[in-house]
C-alpha cells in the first residue's frame, strides 16, 4: 500500500511539474503591431526653379511584425490660426509643383514594399522644380503608411487599424533666394498684466507671417525698469512659421517666464529679428542693451513690440494695513482701559 | 543630398552655431540666414536648424494591437477595448498624432452603424463629451495618458473619428510641443447598439498619423 501511495505521488509530482513547465514556457500569442521610425524628420530646402536635389531617408520597422509599406508625398497646409499642420480631403491642387520621386533601383512613390522586423529600408527622395514652377513656398509630408494588404476579415463587429509615419518637407522655391521680412507680432501680452510680489511673469506671445517664406523665430523677450535699465532676458525657441499663418511662440529654455522683480512698473520688449538679413556669428541678443540704446540696425530689421505691466506687493500692503489696523486697536483698548 | 557636382549624406544634421561652407555646399546654423552669393552658385540652400538638435534619435510612431473585436453584442450593453499609442519625437518642435476612419462601421451588408453623438448629442470628430448612458447609441472612443486633448476630461468623454466619407480632415488625438521620449496614450474605444439596430458584422478601418512638428 506505501509502496503505491509513492508511485502516485511520484506521478503528481511529475503532471504538476509538466504543467509548471509548460506555463513557464510557453509564450503568449503576440498581438499585431505596427512600430516604425523615420530619419530625418524634417527637410528645410530653398531651391531655384529648374534645379534638383535628392535627400536619403532612413525607414525603420521598429516591431516584431512584417510590414507592408508604401512612400507617397500629401501637401499640406498650416492652420492659420495655430499653425499645425492641415492635410484637406479635397485640397486644390496648385500645379505645377515641384516633382517628387524615389531615385531608388526597385522603388517607386507609390509602390508597395515589405520591412522585416528590425530591418531599415533607405528612401532616395529627388526633389525637383521645374522651370516653370511658381516662385512660392511648398510645404509637403514624405509618408510611409502601411499598407491594407493582408488585412483579415474577423468575422465579427471590429475596428482595425494602420499606421503612417511623416516627415515634413519645407520647399521654398526662389531665383534670387531673397526675401523681405513681412511679420507680425499678433498677440503680446503679460500674464498677468498687474502681478503681486514674487508672482511669476509669464507671457502669451503669437507671431503671424504675412511674407512669402517661412521664417523662424530667432528672438528675445527683455524686461526693463522704470530707468530703461535691462533687469532681464529670456530667448524665443527659433519655431518656423508658415506662410499665411501664426503660431504661439515659447521660451528655448525653462523657465519660460520672468520672477523675483521688485515693485514698481516694467516694460517688456519682445524683438524677432529679421531672419534674411546677413549678419555676423554672433549677431544674437544683445546683452548690454538698454531700451534706449539699442542698435537702430537692428532695430529697423527687427520686429518688436513693447508693453508694460505692474508688480505691485499686493499681499504685503495688506499685511502692513492688517497690522497698522491691529495695532490701533490695542492702543484703543490700552486707552479704554487706562 | 547632391546636385550635378557634389553629394551630402545626410546633409541636415546640425553641427553648431555659424555657416559652413566647404566646397560645393553650404549650411545654415539656427539663425537661417542666406547668403545670395552661395545661393546662387549652388542652386539650392539647406534650411537646418534648432529642430534637429535632437533628430539624431528617430521618429518613431508605434500603434500596438492593430485589430478590436467587440465580439457579438448585446443591444443596450456597451461594448470596449482598448489599444495603445506610442510616440518618441526627437526633433524639438515637438510632434502631433491624427486619426481617421475611413467609414462609420459598417456590415457586410451594407448597415451602418453611427458614430456616437454622446449622451447630450453634443460630441463629434473634434470635441469629447460624456457617454455614460446606455440608450446612447453608436461607436466612439475616449483617450487617457501623455499628450492627448484637453476635451477629455476623464474615461467617460467620448468623441467621434473623423470619417474621411463626410469629407471630415483628420484631427489631432496626441500632440507636444517639446521632445517626446516615449509618450503613450491608451485609446478606448467603445460600441453600443440599439435592438433595432440590423444583425451583422460591422467593421471599419482607423488610420493614426504620425507626424513631426516643424
Amino acid at each position: 500500500m506505501p509502496k503505491k501511495n509513492h508511485s502516485l505521488l511520484t506521478t503528481c509530482y511529475f503532471l504538476l511539474l509538466a504543467t509548471f513547465c509548460y506555463l513557464l514556457l510557453a509564450t503568449p500569442a503576440k498581438a499585431q503591431d505596427f512600430s516604425l521610425s523615420i530619419s530625418p524628420p524634417l527637410l528645410e530646402i530653398m531651391l531655384q526653379p529648374d534645379k534638383s536635389i535628392t535627400q536619403a531617408y532612413e525607414v525603420k520597422n521598429e516591431g516584431n511584425q512584417l510590414l507592408y509599406l508604401t512612400a507617397f508625398i500629401s501637401p499640406f497646409l498650416p492652420d492659420p490660426q495655430t499653425g499645425k499642420v492641415l492635410y484637406e480631403q479635397n485640397q486644390p491642387s496648385i500645379l505645377p509643383q515641384p516633382q517628387f520621386s524615389l531615385n531608388n533601383a526597385n522603388l517607386n512613390l507609390g509602390e508597395t514594399f515589405i520591412l522585416q522586423p528590425n530591418e531599415s529600408q533607405q528612401l532616395v527622395l529627388k526633389i525637383k522644380a521645374s522651370k516653370n514652377v511658381a516662385e512660392k513656398d511648398y510645404y509637403a509630408t514624405l509618408f510611409i503608411a502601411q499598407s491594407v494588404t493582408g488585412r483579415q476579415l474577423l468575422n465579427q463587429t471590429a475596428a482595425q487599424f494602420s499606421g503612417q509615419i511623416g516627415s515634413h518637407l519645407l520647399i521654398t522655391v526662389s531665383q534670387a533666394g531673397e526675401f523681405d521680412f513681412i511679420g507680425r507680432i499678433a498677440q503680446f501680452k503679460p500674464l498677468p498684466k498687474i502681478a503681486d510680489l514674487g508672482e511669476k511673469i509669464n507671457f502669451n506671445l503669437i507671431v503671424a507671417n504675412e511674407g512669402q517664406t517661412l521664417f523662424k523665430t530667432n528672438g528675445k523677450i527683455e524686461i526693463f525698469d522704470w530707468l530703461g535699465k535691462k533687469k532681464k532676458e529670456i530667448l524665443l525657441r527659433p519655431d518656423n512659421i508658415l506662410v499665411d499663418s501664426q503660431r504661439k511662440i515659447t521660451c528655448l529654455d525653462e523657465p519660460c517666464y520672468f520672477s523675483s522683480l521688485l515693485p514698481g512698473r516694467y516694460q517688456t520688449m519682445v524683438t524677432i529679428f529679421n531672419p534674411f538679413q546677413s549678419f555676423s556669428s554672433d549677431g544674437g541678443p544683445d546683452t548690454q542693451s538698454t531700451i534706449g540704446d539699442s542698435s537702430e540696425v537692428e532695430r529697423s530689421e527687427a520686429l518688436s513690440q513693447t508693453i508694460s505691466f505692474w508688480i505691485i506687493p499686493f499681499k504685503l500692503i495688506l499685511v502692513v494695513i492688517i497690522a497698522i489696523f491691529m495695532g490701533r486697536l490695542v492702543l484703543d483698548r490700552k486707552k479704554k482701559k487706562l | 543630398m547632391n546636385s550635378d557636382s557634389y553629394k551630402i549624406q545626410w546633409g541636415n544634421v546640425n553641427i553648431g552655431g555659424g555657416r559652413k561652407t566647404s566646397g560645393g555646399y553650404t549650411l545654415t546654423d539656427t539663425i537661417g540666414q542666406i547668403a545670395p552669393g552661395d545661393y546662387q552658385s549652388n542652386g539650392y540652400w539647406l534650411r537646418a536648424g534648432f529642430q534637429y538638435i535632437h533628430s539624431i534619435i528617430p521618429f518613431t510612431f508605434t500603434v500596438s494591437d492593430l485589430s478590436i473585436a467587440f465580439g457579438s453584442l448585446t443591444p443596450g450593453t456597451p461594448s470596449t477595448d482598448t489599444n495603445t499609442l506610442t510616440v518618441s519625437a526627437g526633433g524639438a518642435g515637438g510632434y502631433q498624432v491624427l486619426a481617421q476612419e475611413n467609414h462609420v462601421l459598417r456590415s457586410d451588408q451594407g448597415s451602418n452603424l453611427a458614430d456616437t453623438t454622446c449622451d447630450g448629442s453634443s460630441c463629434d470628430e473634434t470635441d469629447a463629451d460624456p457617454w455614460t448612458q446606455n440608450t446612447t447609441y453608436g461607436f466612439g472612443f475616449n483617450m487617457s495618458g501623455d499628450d492627448i486633448p484637453a476635451d477629455f476630461v476623464d474615461s467617460t468623454y467620448f468623441r467621434q473619428f473623423a470619417d474621411i466619407e463626410s469629407a471630415e480632415s483628420a484631427q489631432i488625438v496626441m500632440s507636444s510641443n517639446s521632445i517626446a521620449s516615449s509618450s503613450l496614450a491608451t485609446v478606448t474605444y467603445k460600441v453600443n447598439i440599439s435592438s433595432v439596430q440590423e444583425a451583422g458584422n460591422y467593421e471599419n478601418a482607423i488610420t493614426y498619423i504620425a507626424v513631426p512638428a516643424y
